[in-house]
């Protein structure tokens, strides 16, 4: 029965991807087929390269960032460590399409901080040289500062639960302490840095917004622009499945990485005493931990907060309603997606390898743009319409959005679960089971209690990451709903900062309230 | 137990739950649209006011809102299809999305360069794709047509965003439909060569830059730069005040743009509406005097009745004549000109 049900979602999941592989199938039309040469010609090879070169760059920016800061506010003891280590999660409630708007405005030539460089000097245009944010590299940062956190998270979860033995043998054993992070703390926390960092590329790949707003020509924009510009849906789908491969290989790498081993974590002492840092590096260690804190979220509310006091009233009663639809899709969609990722968790533990691959396969709509998900379902909504003449739709109603969520977020809700899972030692089920407890029993009796932080980490981020999605709510929602994500847009897409600021400020905020919560809820693992 | 089935029965009652109010209510509407709710709002409810009709709204961008009407087919509660552009507006009508439409009102109102022969789709907003120059550094005297942009003169100094948006797409469609397909990329290439840093930003954000010096002329639509002189973003007015507003090809050779170029938009009716009367009621009124005058006044777009005179600002930009003949011909050409940009390295 789980099995069936486990691999219902899936199947469902994996909707999308077989739309884009059968683009593979299909013998295009002449017209087609000239825009198929016409892209492989002048699109495909630079807008591929960027988008690993973009990923790969990311990633390195989350690694270093993320586990720095984990190992620092675990092991060591720094002036604001309490206040940073939390403060260093909340860069994911900014969404990184703010992120870029902000710094593309404040560092532009028209920009405040160039303007007022260029008045102190006297420079004209090309006295000077100043770092490009509408650019690569300005694209690496953005989406590096707003993923960073998915790496710190799980970076400093399996810091902080490593046993404190492995430190006391290791010095005893006559290591430095550098040698104790490279060769003890860092391999054995590397399967949860990796899943960490696997989230990171994937959402790299699937972003659109923000390489929109920057300008960096990469596969998700060379999508949309050959399904939307030239009309070629066969032709983009081809496309997205670059995409899908990309994604594969990295889910691949991800299960190589920890591939023979098995991690099981709950035992040992807890951790001994942080290591207080002498003043000088204490303050060192405290500038790096701000620096993403100060860039990824202080710098873009303060920007918001300006922006939007240029306005003489703010519209509250639009802000109230498009929170109260924002908070219903996340609700609605983070209970959704969790209880589909526990059905597949729970599967990939009692089935092992089989499961393992469907669930993969599952996780990859999460490398897919929210946009070719959600096109996908428009087109297979036309097909079954064609084949059974059903007069129900799907678009337009609440199901539609909540199956888009589905396939577009089920990855991180399920890796939540899963490395919540590796630290459930298998005696347990075994346990359980001698003492003659059924499947449902388990599940229901020892491992969601047991899970409960991992259950609430993945409904949090499944919460947040719907209050910041666009692109699949904006083409399947019903007319009567208008989320906070949606009304940015609305203005920030029309070059309108000062009505965007409320509605994005509003959004950050109660993002906030969620990303402290899921703070919260892994300090007290 | 107890705690698994609450949580699935909740799921399931969100899942289930259908919120289409298009299927109750008979005096509804229910509008795809391309334009920004803040644009056509106060058309919307004056509508509302004078008829006692409801009006829902959707937005998204034209191709996805195409998209999603070919999905949900004869059974979607669409009425009217809203573009901002005429090659969307031609696209769904080929595709066979929108209704003919035979109304006298409307044939009146809407000059027959702006419509569809056959009433499928009729403009009611023109904005013009001008030039935008820095008035410390240009002089309007040195300005003349499109054409001109591509002039090795400008090198480093035009500023447009990224061709990945229906306005510059058209604006080289236009271009094909002129004077064809291989002086298009010419041009195309000479104006790429000529920008001043690679496409980013909106049109606003090109009329600040030139303000500011960045490059001395910029390629962008006439009503964000009357919106930037009414923003109460002190910042953004004052960027305006330093940029003048060009209307090339006034006089244009043969083989060049007959006027400034011209992006319309506009509605059609959807093939497929069970409100068909209210439909074109709606589409009527927003051609009217009175609804024109909101589009003229609430984002100063050029109405399309003769009889409306455009806003104060846009006044102040003085007369000018505009490419209509390009309008309908250059829709044909869109798919085209994103090859040209793509072999040109516009990005």
């Amino acid at each position: 029965m789980d099995r069936l049900l486990a691999f219902g979602i899936a199947t469902l999941c994996l909707l999308p991807v077989v739309l884009v592989l059968s683009a593979w199938g299909i013998s295009l039309p002449a017209a087609s087929q000239e825009s198929w040469q016409h892209v492989r010609a002048s699109l495909l090879l630079g807008d591929a390269a960027t988008t690993l070169l973009l990923a790969l760059m990311v990633a390195c920016f989350a690694a270093v960032v993320g586990v720095s800061t984990a190992w620092f506010v675990t092991r060591c003891e720094f002036p604001g460590r309490r206040l940073l280590s939390w403060l260093l999660v909340m860069p994911l409630a900014m969404p990184a399409y703010i992120l870029a708007i902000t710094y593309g405005s404040l560092f532009e030539f028209a920009g405040p901080l160039q303007t007022m460089l260029r008045e102190l000097t006297g420079w004209q245009r090309d006295d000077y040289w100043f770092p490009a944010v509408r650019s690569l590299g300005g694209a690496v940062v953005m989406l590096g500062l707003a993923t960073t956190p998915y790496v710190y998270l799980l970076a400093r979860l399996a810091f902080a639960s490593q046993p404190a033995e492995w430190a006391d043998v290791a010095l005893s054993l006559g290591k430095t302490r550098r040698q104790l992070f490279w060769q003890v703390a860092l391999p054995a926390a590397r399967p949860f840095i990796v899943i960490g960092l696997a989230l990171v590329v994937m959402e790299t790949i699937a972003d659109l917004g923000t390489v929109q707003i920057l300008g960096v020509p990469t596969l998700a924009t060379a999508i949309y622009r050959t399904w939307f510009f030239m009309n070629e849906p066969y032709v983009a789908a081809r496309i997205a499945s670059l995409l899908l491969i990309l994604a594969a290989l990295i889910l691949w790498l991800e299960q190589l990485s920890r591939r023979g081993a098995a991690y099981h974590l709950l035992r040992g002492r807890p951790q001994r005493a942080r290591r207080a840092l002498k003043p000088i590096k204490g303050l060192g260690v405290s500038l790096w931990c701000a620096l993403p804190v100060m860039a990824g979220f202080v710098v873009p509310c303060l920007w918001l907060a300006r922006m939007a006091s240029f306005q003489s009233q703010l519209p509250y009663p639009a802000m109230m309603a498009a929170l109260a639809d924002s908070l219903t899709l996340a609700a609605g969609a983070a209970m959704l997606v969790v209880a589909a990722a526990l059905v597949l968790a729970l599967a990939e533990r009692q089935h092992g390898s089989w499961s393992r691959a469907a669930n993969m396969a599952a996780s990859l709509g999460y490398a897919m743009p929210g946009v070719v998900i959600a096109v996908g379902l428009l087109i297979w909504q036309g097909l079954v319409k064609d084949i059974t003449a059903t007069p129900l739709l799907l678009t337009g109603t609440i199901a539609g959005l909540l199956l888009a969520y589905l396939i577009r977020f089920l990855a991180p809700a399920y890796s939540a679960i899963h490395s919540g899972y590796l630290r459930v030692p298998a005696e347990v089920d075994r346990a359980a089971v001698s003492l003659g407890t059924g499947r449902l029993a388990l599940l229901l009796r020892v491992h969601v209690p047991m899970l409960r932080a991992p259950l609430a980490t993945s409904a949090l981020i499944v919460a947040i990451d719907v209050f910041k999605e666009l692109p699949a709510t904006l083409i399947l929602r019903p007319f009567d709903i208008n989320t906070l994500a949606l009304s940015v847009l609305e203005f920030a897409g029309d070059d309108r900062p000062v009505e965007a600021a409320p509605f994005a400020l509003l959004l950050v905020g109660v993002a906030s309230v969620a990303v402290a919560a899921l703070h919260k809820l892994q300090r007290n693992y | 137990m107890l705690r698994f089935s609450r949580l699935t029965m909740a799921a399931c009652v969100l899942a289930l739950l259908p919120v289409s109010p298009a299927f109750s209510a008979e005096q509804t509407l229910t509008i795809y649209t391309s334009r920004k709710e803040e644009l056509i709002k106060p058309q919307l409810e004056a509508f509302t006011k004078k008829t006692g009709i409801k009006v829902n709204m959707l937005y998204d961008e034209a191709p996805k809102l195409i998209a999603r009407l070919e999905s949900e087919g004869k059974d979607s509660p669409a009425d009217v299809l809203m573009p901002a552009d005429v090659a969307s507006m031609v696209l769904a009508a080929d595709k066979g999305l929108l209704a003919a439409v035979d109304s006298t009102a409307l044939t009146a109102a809407v000059p027959a360069a702006l419509r569809d022969e056959k009433g499928r789709w009729f403009g009611l907003g023109q904005r013009l794709r001008v030039v935008f120059y820095n008035k410390e550094k240009v002089k309007p005297s040195e300005l003349s047509t499109y054409e001109d942009l591509a002039d090795p003169k400008w090198k480093g100094q035009i500023l447009v965003r990224s061709s990945s948006h229906p306005y510059n797409l058209s604006l080289i469609a236009a271009m094909i439909a002129t004077s064809g397909a291989e002086k298009a990329e010419s041009w195309t290439k000479g104006v790429t060569s000529n920008l001043a840093r690679t496409p980013q930003g909106g049109d606003v954000d090109q009329i600040r830059a030139v303000a500011a010096g960045e490059a001395k002329l910029a390629i962008a639509n006439s009503y964000y730069y009357a919106r930037m002189l009414n923003s109460p973003h002190p910042e953004m007015k004052a960027a305006a005040q330093k940029v003048g507003i060009f209307f090339p090809n006034q006089k244009a050779a043969e083989g060049q743009l007959q006027g400034a170029h011209l992006n319309l938009s506009g509605a059609g009716v959807v093939a497929g509406s069970r409100h068909q009367a209210q439909a074109v009621q709606f589409i009527e009124y927003l051609a009217s005097e009175e609804g024109q005058r909101l589009y003229a006044d609430s984002n100063f777009e050029y109405p399309v009745n003769p009889k409306v005179a455009p806003s104060e600002t846009l006044k102040q930009f003085g007369a000018y004549r505009a490419d209509e003949a390009a309008v309908k011909t250059m829709a044909v050409h869109v798919q085209e000109a994103i090859r040209i940009t793509d072999r040109a390295g516009w990005k």
